[in-house]
């Protein structure tokens, strides 16, 4: 048994991935650590849209921006396919007031260069003609947004990480951590210890229940999306759609259902986003949330009312109490880095990844990263 | 080929015999039966062709999971025949591919 390395990676997730993928590109031996499979949690269990205008300008954003680049970059390296797929994407609108809003919100996009309009009534029917325009009122177009494949991004990857000398535990769950001083000595699983000596955090929502064995309480909430999924049907849904409140920031708290969807490259739409907090890792589907956006979707789709729905489930995100994600290293165990809560994180794994790799072998970084620090909530 | 006589569940039961036409064919079927029985009694084995390389597919789980029987049915494409009952007339077309977003009402 493979139980040392330099780098112990907790979480086979698209972040986790991203991270083994740079690491072992610099020569760094690593060791994955997956409870379940790859791409089990919200990596497996999302639109996989890429979102542009519910991020803040700024790193985030640039991120955005060079995870595009450096998705091409895997394909034409022969690496591995993501069917990335910039279609423009729309989020939806439903009254004057956040339209007026949302029209802000464009200006602020338009000016650092991205190609955003507000759509209005049939002007929608141009990204979607399956759209019901008297539900739908406007649509914030972005031409940069689009659509992956979360699978085959997330199982890329580990895969070229394992090429590279990565190895990865699956069904492996991490149960506690040995300390020496105040550094993380041995991370103990069920299916025995492992050491390395940075240990990498990429747990999504598991990130909270994990770090109370560090009695660490980084202050990240329970979102449980539930999504369900359909036949292979011929394209009917353009680019992926959500719902306007994530652009405009009119809504986190609480519960919402609200509809976000995409139609994959197989022909499946994957339909979301009933989004519940709850307190704790329960990946379990709520029957009101599940029957409230089947209604929804044959409310805004009235072709597609009929179509089948073929399995649903739910999967737990992770958000930080202050909207920021969590990444850096801990200030109270200085050997261990935490990534978590990256909002949409498949358009911004690759550059996030990536700067995570250059911070834990000790390359320089845009020190604008300093502000989602961990040491926040220690 | 049926199944008159069944260990279990015994004999078949009476029912209206209608006329149902799959790719232009008439075929004779049992009114209320799932459209798959009727195909299959009749010696149809090919349901659809494939997306990508047109192989054919046909009956698979029979309790509506696997989505491999999925038809076009009085226009409508998608439509699961081992959970679908046979009306009289109804227009049966082997899938080619995808189809149109499709299910009957319920």
């Amino acid at each position: 048994m493979y139980n040392q390395g330099d780098v112990i990676i907790i979480g086979a997730g698209v972040v986790g991935g991203a991270i083994a993928y740079y690491l072992t590109e610099k020569g760094k031996s690593v060791i994955i650590l997956e409870q379940d499979e790859v791409a089990s949690g919200a990596s497996g269990g999302n639109n996989g849209q890429i979102s542009i205008i519910d991020r803040e300008p700024g790193l985030e954003l640039d991120w955005a921006k060079e995870s595009m680049k450096l998705f091409k970059g895997y394909e034409e390296k022969g690496e591995f396919e993501t069917e990335l797929e910039i279609t423009g994407g729309i989020s939806l609108f439903y009254n004057e007031k956040e339209i007026e809003i949302g029209k802000k919100v464009i200006k602020k996009y338009n000016k650092i260069g991205y190609n955003c309009e507000m759509l209005i009534g049939n002007q929608i029917k141009r990204q979607e003609p399956n759209i019901d325009t008297d539900i739908v009122k406007g649509a914030a177009y972005c031409k940069e947004e689009g659509k992956l494949n979360p699978f085959s991004t997330t199982i890329g990857f580990i895969d070229q990480a394992i090429k590279k000398g990565a190895k990865l535990y699956k069904k492996t769950k991490v149960l506690d951590f040995k300390l020496d001083d105040n550094k993380i000595k041995e991370v103990i699983t069920d299916k025995g210890s492992f050491y390395g000596d940075t240990v990498v955090v990429a747990t999504g929502g598991w990130t909270r229940e994990l770090m109370s064995k560090l009695d660490l309480d980084y202050k990240i909430f329970y979102g449980r999306g539930s999504l369900m999924v359909t036949n292979p049907v011929e394209q009917c849904v353009k680019g992926p759609i959500v719902p306007g409140c994530f652009t405009i920031g009119t809504l986190y708290e609480g519960d919402w259902n609200l509809l976000g969807l995409t139609q994959h490259k197989n022909g499946t739409l994957t339909i979301g986003q009933d989004t519940r907090r709850v307190n704790n890792y329960n990946k379990g589907v709520s029957y009101d949330g599940i029957v409230g956006l089947g209604k929804l979707f044959a409310k805004h789709f009235p072709n597609l009312k009929n179509i089948d729905i073929v399995r649903v489930w739910s999967a737990i995100t992770p958000h930080v109490e202050d909207s920021l994600p969590i990444f850096g290293y801990s200030k109270k165990y200085p050997n261990m880095f935490l990534v978590a809560g990256l909002k949409g994180a498949f358009t911004i794994a690759p550059a996030a990844g990536k700067m995570a790799a250059d911070m834990i072998i000790g390359d320089s970084y845009d020190s604008r990263v300093e502000e989602y620090t961990p040491v926040r909530f220690e | 080929m049926r199944i008159i006589k069944h260990p279990i569940l015994g004999d078949i039961i009476e029912k209206n015999k209608v006329i149902i036409y799959v790719d232009g064919r008439e075929i004779e079927a049992l009114e209320g039966e799932p459209i798959a029985a009727a195909l299959m009694s009749v010696g149809i084995r090919i349901f659809r062709k494939t997306v990508k390389t047109g192989e054919p597919r046909g009956l698979y789980c029979g309790i509506g999971q696997c989505n491999d029987c999925i038809m076009e049915v009085n226009g409508v494409s998608n439509v699961r025949t081992c959970v679908t009952l046979v009306e009289s007339g109804m227009l049966i077309k082997t899938q080619v591919g995808l189809g149109k977003s499709g299910g009957l009402d319920d």
